[in-house]
């Protein structure tokens, strides 16, 4: 069965091309955008040479959406899918607050619908290697788990996602406590948190500094810092380290590349020829596939609601200046 | 010649006379055990029963290799002596001691080189050159620090002599480091894990000029690494970066399986051959000569104490300390 597929909202820099990447990588038709804001889901339309429609339109012709509006709007789309009996899969984090982002799991599950995170790292194969390690004992007794999720600082506002003042913590965190939680099967209990906005002038901090414990007291630090230079040949980093008492494992998502050197413009300097993961492709993949099956995707609107609080409570902490646990509504 | 008593039987102890044979001008006319610490071999050195007994001989200037619980005695008897002293933070375990150290050398007026080997050596200088000329205003720093513990190394904190605390001991290095290379340091969050012989501190500094550092200190058997640094320093205009793995001009594998020596492993050399120890030393026979002032004096070296013991108190409670907030 080839499910049909549409974009709600693509104000996230995730939005645009999601529906073209989706047909590429599963059996599935994409059947246009649908947009409160008529002059930006037009544009995006036609950027993805596909058709726009009013939101309501489009949901009566699709089986699933891909939710990317900006975070305040998020649950509105969402509710609206659900309401029309239309799988979800939503830009991370699911809200800013572990109440919200119940209340958009909540009216999935009411509706009978399917929500999932767009979270890749755990289609990852350098993550799933890591996994492998730590359940086969290969660092022993896990102690620690160190993160990072860097990148240079955005130059548009879309790839800000900046609400209310709000900037990296809410859209650098998900994806390293994400795999942090699949890998170690613990949650996140406690958060304490340094941000600041010290590489632009931007709203919303750009350097954030995460130093957590998880339900089994494993310790997880996590950076994920607007912190490198636009010439970095490293741009984006994702990397974990398991450090356990029978030895260190390092995982680096994006270290597979071919170093390349131009003396001449555009892109003089060092640059990387990157041949690694495709997580994205699984991505899409599984996403289809649990519309088709009927059955979870695999990071989950749950999940979406774990990491919210882990979000709110980083937010909560920066703001106290202590440790904040870290909660949700069951 | 300068003629230096070198107290102490740690790793360092060893180093640091190493480098004082390869020194011109300055000499090792003595050692002695820190009080209350094991013997230290002779070797060339007249060995002493303490440092009493080295004091009351010829020597110009006193070396203090002991683990920062036995730093005090040692230091305050050397200053008492009117003798230059080179000891490195942290100058005690806690901040009574430490604060006590200082006062003795700053009553008795004597010169003075604490810092360490992070102060000295050609790529930590490499690193501190790059802030604001390469990275504009600094922003987040990130401190990799593995210490390997080798095979057969069962009593190694017996051997070495060492605090016991890791991040007295190997986290107070890269405290020191940052102190000098990006500001004053106003609150210290830090968690510590343990797992079998395995130790682990992860500590999040915060500056008074608000940037930020991650310091991420390992100390764990691990018979085949080799010991590492690194250093990845962001700022608003660019990065500076460190990986001593990068810098090896050497790599040697050897089917027999050679337990590599941490301290020929790092700190690294320059172009003449020096490392962080040789510079910092030569700069201990000049400052004891009364050639040049101290670049890392006590007062500084108290601080970086401080900051470190912040460290300490923090993962002990579980909160932010702040290193005015240490010892009230």
């Amino acid at each position: 069965m080839t499910v049909r597929v549409g974009v709600l909202a693509p104000y996230h820099v995730h939005g645009p091309g999601f529906g073209p990447s989706t047909v590429e990588a599963a059996d599935a038709e994409f059947v246009g955008i649908g947009d409160h804001d008529a002059e930006r889901g037009r544009r995006v339309a036609e950027e993805d040479d596909t058709e726009f429609y009013p939101v309501e339109e489009l949901l009566e012709r699709v089986d699933a959406v891909g939710v990317f509006a900006a975070i305040p709007e998020r649950h509105r789309y969402i509710a609206a899918a659900a309401e029309a009996g239309v799988d979800v899969i939503v830009e991370k984090p699911l809200a800013l607050t572990a109440e919200r982002a119940r209340q958009s799991a909540d009216v999935c599950e009411e509706h009978g619908v399917l929500l999932g995170m767009a979270l890749p790292l755990r289609f990852n194969e350098v993550v799933q290697q890591a996994h492998r390690l730590l359940e086969a004992g290969a660092v022993g007794e896990l102690q620690s788990v160190v993160g990072t999720n860097r990148c240079p600082l955005p130059s548009t506002p879309e790839w800000i996602d900046v609400h209310g003042g709000r900037g990296t913590v809410a859209a650098h965190t998900c994806h390293v406590t994400d795999i942090a939680r699949a890998v170690t099967g613990e949650e996140v209990a406690e958060v304490y948190a340094e941000t600041g906005r010290l590489f632009g002038d931007h709203p919303g901090e750009d350097a954030e500094l995460l130093s957590m414990e998880m339900t089994d007291g494993t310790l997880f630090t996590h950076d994920g810092s607007r912190s490198r230079p636009d010439n970095h040949h490293h741009g984006a980093t994702v990397e974990m380290k398991l450090v356990g008492s029978e030895g260190v494992a390092e995982l680096n998502g994006y270290d597979r590349h071919a170093r390349e050197i131009r003396d001449t413009e555009p892109n003089a300097g060092h640059n990387t020829n990157n041949f690694g993961s495709e997580h994205n492709t699984r991505l899409h993949r599984d996403f289809v596939a649990a519309v088709r099956e009927r059955r979870p995707m695999a990071v989950t609107g749950e999940d979406g609601v774990r990491e919210a609080a882990i979000v709110e409570a980083a937010y909560e902490s920066a703001d106290r200046g202590e440790p904040v646990a870290v909660e949700w509504p069951e | 010649m300068l003629r230096v008593g070198v107290v102490g039987a740690t790793d360092s102890a060893r180093v640091h006379r190493a480098r004082y044979d390869e020194l011109e001008g300055v000499s090792v006319a003595g050692v002695a055990p820190a009080p209350g610490g094991p013997a230290p071999p002779g070797g060339d050195a007249h060995a002493y029963e303490d440092v009493e007994e080295l004091l009351a001989d010829a020597v110009d200037a006193i070396d203090v290799c002991a683990p920062a619980g036995a730093t005090r005695p040692a230091v305050e008897s050397a200053a008492a002596a009117g003798l230059p002293v080179a000891c490195r933070a942290p100058l005690a375990d806690d901040i009574a001691d430490a604060t006590a150290v200082a006062d003795a050398v700053e009553d008795a007026g004597v010169p003075f080189v604490g810092g360490g080997p992070t102060r000295f050596g050609p790529e930590y200088a490499a690193v501190e050159e790059g802030v604001g000329e390469i990275t504009g205003a600094p922003g987040v720093v990130r401190v990799e620090r593995e210490y390997p513990v080798r095979e057969g190394a069962a009593d190694w904190r017996a051997d070495a002599g060492e605090t016991g605390s890791l991040l007295l001991d190997l986290a107070g290095l890269d405290v020191g480091f940052l102190r000098w290379a990006i500001g004053d340091i106003e609150r210290v969050f830090a968690r510590e894990s343990a797992a079998g012989d395995s130790e682990h501190a992860l500590t999040l500094l915060r500056f008074g000029n608000g940037a930020m550092a991650h310091l991420d200190t390992l100390r764990a058997p691990l018979p085949e690494a080799p010991y590492r640094v690194t250093v990845d320093l962001a700022g608003r205009e660019g990065n500076v970066e460190f990986d001593s793995g990068d810098a090896a001009a050497m790599r040697f594998h050897d089917a027999g399986g050679s337990e590599p020596d941490p301290y020929q492993e790092l700190p690294l050399t320059d172009g003449h051959g020096r490392d962080a120890y040789h510079y910092r030393l030569a700069h201990f026979r000049d400052v004891a000569a009364g050639d040049t002032a101290s670049r890392a004096s006590v007062a500084d070296a108290l601080r970086t104490t401080r900051a470190t013991l912040a460290a300490v108190e923090s993962a002990r409670r579980g909160a932010p300390v702040a290193p005015a907030e240490v010892g009230r």
